[in-house]
This record gives C-alpha cells, sequence and structure tokens, in this order.
C-alpha cells in the first residue's frame, strides 16, 4: 500500500527540482571526504607505495563502503586492526562519485564506483603485495564480488579472503525496482533522518540516475549469481547480514551463498546475527547504539582479523 | 498451507454450485510471468467461466507458476512457487476485451539450506491485474496483463523476491462443458 502512496505523491508532485543542500551536508560543496586531501592516510599504495619483502606478505584488506557512504565507514575497523594487529594493512578506498558533491555523485555510475576499488588493488600488485584481500560493506558488496564474475583476477594475484558485510543484492524497500518508471519524475530522494555525523559522511539526497546505477549493479550482480560465479581456488568468502536490517533484504545472503563457488564448502561463510543495524561494522556516529552492538562489532572484527591472519 | 487449503475449498464449492446452475467454459493452459527487476515465473492455469453469470463476463480461475520453470531451471536463482486464486472481469463480450483480475495465494520458497531456516519461506499473495483478452475463432485464448503486488518483503519478513510490478501473458484452450 505504501508503493501507491508514494506513486500517487509523485504524480501530484511532478518533477522534482534541485534539492536544498545546506553547508552542513557532504552533498554541498563545503564538506569532502578526507581521503581526497590526504590519500597516503587511507590508501596503503600511497602509505607505503614500496613495500619491503616483509611487508608484501603482509595482509592487506582493501576495504569498499557503500551506497553514498565515504571511507568512514571502515574507519572503526582500521583503528581496531592498528591497535590490536599491526601486521594487516588497511587501505580504505572512496569509491568514486562519492565523498564530493551532490553534482559528481549524479554523474557517476557504478562503474565508476568499482573503479576505485580496481585501482587500489592493481596499485597494490604492482608494488609488489602478494596477500590481498576485500570487505564490502552494503553496496560495496555486490561491487567487489562483481570484479570476480568479470575475471579480473585471472591472471594477478589471487585474493585471499572476501568479507562482505550486510551486502545488498536485493533492497529491503521493493520501490526501488521502479525507479526507471518513477525516478525521473523524482529527480531525487532524500534518506531517512540523519545525525549531524552522518550528515558529514554520508550524502544526504540520493539522486536517481544514481539509484538506477545501484539497480543497475544489483540486477547484474544477481544475474551473475544465478549463473554461479566460481572464486578461484585460494579465495575464501565470508558474509555478514543482519537478520532486521530494513536497508538490504535477507534473500541477497540466500543469493551469495548459492551463487558463489568456492574450492571447498567450508570457504563459504554465513553469519545471521539478530541486529537491526544496517552494516554492523560501523557503529560510530549512530543515533543508538547498544552494548549488544558493540560486542557483535568487535565479535566481527575478530572474526575478519583471524581469517586475514589464517593463511601466509 | 492450512490458509490456501481454506480457499481452495471455498473457491471449489463456488464453482460446483454455480455449475448446478449454468453451463459453462473452462479454459485450460499455460502462464508466463516476469516480475519487473526480479524472477521469471511460468507454470499452468485454469479458469472457469459460468455461463450467463454477469454477461459471461466474469470467470474463476487458478494458476501455480514456479521459478522452477523460469529463472530457477538450470540456474542458482531461488526455487520458489505460487498457487494463486483469481477471479478476472471482462469488460466486453467480444473477442478483444479489457480485463481487471484480482489474484490470492501463496508463495513458498526453498533456500536449499538449513543455514537460512530463519529467513521466511512462506507469504501470502494479494495482486491487482488490468490488461486484455483476445479470444480467436479456434478456441484459443490469449491474456496479458500487468500488475501489482500489494504484499511484499520489508526485507526483514516475507519472501524478498516477490516484487512489485509483473508483466503475464496466458495462452489458453477453451472448451464447453
Amino acid at each position: 500500500m505504501k508503493y501507491f502512496i508514494l506513486i500517487a505523491a509523485i504524480f501530484f508532485i511532478g518533477c522534482a527540482g534541485e534539492p536544498n543542500i545546506t553547508d552542513g551536508d557532504l552533498d554541498g560543496n563545503v564538506l569532502f571526504d578526507p581521503s581526497l586531501y590526504s590519500p597516503e592516510q587511507f590508501l596503503i599504495s600511497k602509505s607505503k607505495p614500496n613495500p619491503t619483502d616483509q611487508e608484501k606478505q603482509q595482509p592487506v584488506i582493501i576495504v569498499a563502503h557503500g551506497y553514498t557512504a565515504t571511507t568512514f565507514e571502515w574507519n572503526e575497523f582500521k583503528r581496531y586492526a592498528d591497535s590490536t594487529n599491526p601486521g594487516i594493512l588497511v587501505s580504505q578506498v572512496l569509491l568514486g562519485g562519492h565523498g564530493r558533491t551532490y553534482q559528481d555523485f549524479k554523474n557517476s555510475s557504478w562503474r565508476d564506483w568499482q573503479a576505485s576499488i580496481i585501482d587500489e588493488y592493481q596499485q597494490l600488485v604492482k608494488a609488489g603485495y602478494r596477500n590481498i584481500s576485500f570487505a564490502g560493506s552494503s553496496t560495496g558488496g555486490p561491487l567487489i564480488v562483481n570484479l570476480f564474475a568479470q575475471s579480473l583476477f585471472a591472471n594477478s594475484i589471487k585474493p585471499k579472503h572476501v568479507f562482505l558485510i550486510d551486502p545488498i543484492i536485493v533492497p529491503a524497500n521493493k520501490s526501488l525496482s521502479m525507479i526507471g518508471i518513477f525516478g525521473p519524475m523524482l529527480g531525487y530522494i532524500e534518506s531517512g533522518e540523519m545525525t549531524d555525523e552522518e550528515r558529514k559522511h554520508w550524502y544526504k539526497f540520493r539522486p536517481q540516475e544514481t539509484l538506477q546505477e545501484l539497480l543497475d549493479i544489483c540486477t547484474i550482480t544477481r544475474k551473475d549469481l544465478e549463473s554461479g560465479i566460481r572464486f578461484p581456488d585460494s579465495t575464501s568468502v565470508s558474509i555478514y547480514k543482519s537478520l532486521y536490517d530494513d536497508v538490504v533484504d535477507r534473500v541477497s545472503t540466500v543469493m551469495l551463498y548459492n551463487g558463489i563457488e568456492t574450492k571447498t564448502p567450508n570457504m563459504k561463510k554465513v553469519s545471521l546475527p539478530k541486529s537491526g543495524i544496517h552494516v554492523i561494522t560501523r557503529l560510530e556516529g549512530r543515533a543508538n547504539v547498544t552494548e549488544q552492538d558493540r560486542v557483535l562489532q568487535k565479535k566481527v572484527f575478530d572474526e575478519m582479523i583471524q581469517d586475514l591472519k589464517s593463511k601466509p | 498451507m492450512k490458509k490456501v487449503a481454506q480457499i481452495s475449498l471455498s473457491f471449489l464449492s463456488m464453482i460446483i454450485l454455480t455449475h448446478e446452475i449454468v453451463s459453462d467454459e473452462i479454459s485450460v493452459g499455460l502462464k508466463f510471468q516476469q516480475s519487473i527487476n526480479m524472477y521469471n515465473e511460468n507454470g499452468i492455469t485454469v479458469e472457469y467461466a459460468p455461463k450467463n453469470l454477469l454477461n459471461d463476463q466474469l470467470s474463476f480461475g487458478a494458476s501455480y507458476i514456479s521459478t522452477r520453470f523460469g529463472s530457477a531451471f538450470n540456474s542458482n536463482a531461488i526455487i520458489q512457487d505460487n498457487i494463486v486464486l483469481h477471479s478476472t472481469y471482462l469488460f466486453s463480450s467480444s473477442s478483444l476485451a479489457p480485463l481487471i483480475r484480482l489474484n490470492t495465494g501463496y508463495c513458498f520458497a526453498d533456500y536449499e539450506s538449513s543455514l537460512f531456516d530463519e529467513i521466511d519461506a512462506s507469504m501470502p499473495l494479494l495482486s491487482l491485474e488490468t490488461g486484455a483478452r483476445f479470444a480467436f475463432d479456434v478456441p484459443l485464448i490469449v491474456q496479458a496483463g500487468i500488475g501489482y503486488n500489494l504484499i511484499t518483503s520489508d526485507g526483514s519478513s516475507g519472501i524478498g523476491t516477490v516484487y512489485p510490478l509483473f508483466v503475464q501473458c496466458s495462452l489458453m484452450w477453451s472448451f464447453s462443458l
């Protein structure tokens, strides 16, 4: 019924204009993601471009955030890894079109978003790193899984681990499936309630063009999964999905689990914690965080680090 | 399943009751359905049109469509079976007639692993549909329509692959009873 109301509202409102962006929003021309100014603080290819032989064998994990987010989404994991396991190198990529302005975002495609992940991987390989893993939250998930579908690693260094945190294949809100019909009338969609901290690190306004891109990468990945995506023999995958997350539908996990083919079944793990948080690894900036959320976050971080350290 | 059985029983009683009064037409055929940006589900459909009921313009039917015969055939798509009962009203008695339809039923999914036991594997279906029917000179009927599912998953309950918009086409052979 809510879709009918949405559709009726669209017809009455007609074509939407430009959003009302303030200086307190990431979407404006004042706030930018810090990785644009100081990439060496976020990317291992920039901070350690000439690794020693020992560093080349260290686990490096490329972490990719979700739709509208920024490098902020993985800050807590980086801090945790740095403080507890200095041997693990965390490389935080900023997806193309993100962390900049509304117009930059509007003009970007999912391939632009993904290009940052590919670029960092290729820079690390070029620098000599041999133990590379990936982690993607929300839209970061399909962007990473798509790299396997397009055989990016066929003649290159094979990733060791892939961690997918609340990866999206099917959105919780099914009206996204109709964005191609109603998007042009909407123009953009405003995010729900955000904290002041979140407004600095997430776009508040979602141009309909980018929602169509989001739908495209989800659909492409779903179809690739239906055909089966073969991971390299040395690559394992762990999927974490909150059961009561209101952004990503739970069937996304089923599709990923059934569609990814690993060398052995035990190289594929799935965890469905009873949480309502979307992207359970990011708690900073949220309005309400419980002790249970913190325990869960630490558990996921510890498991990720354990997996990263488990192979040479 | 209990709900489906109750609905089926009421539906059957209605058909039997109506059949005692008039002579009727029954159509049997194939149904092809595509959810917009989701799965393709195909199967069988049967429709019963009691003679002289609202000028032959009201019919009742049942369909079974599944991804087994669509997206999940030889692929990793989620297996889901839909059992749907429908009432159709034709706006005209001519060979080409616009129609509206109310569908109700149940969807059952098979996630193929006990890992996903906590995810809902069934949900009720309720949808409205509009389209057209064309009856050829031979007893062949083609129906096509666009529908809207009034019940979809919110991500935390129901089956996430039941999407709002769908299009369907049915090819049916009709028999007089």
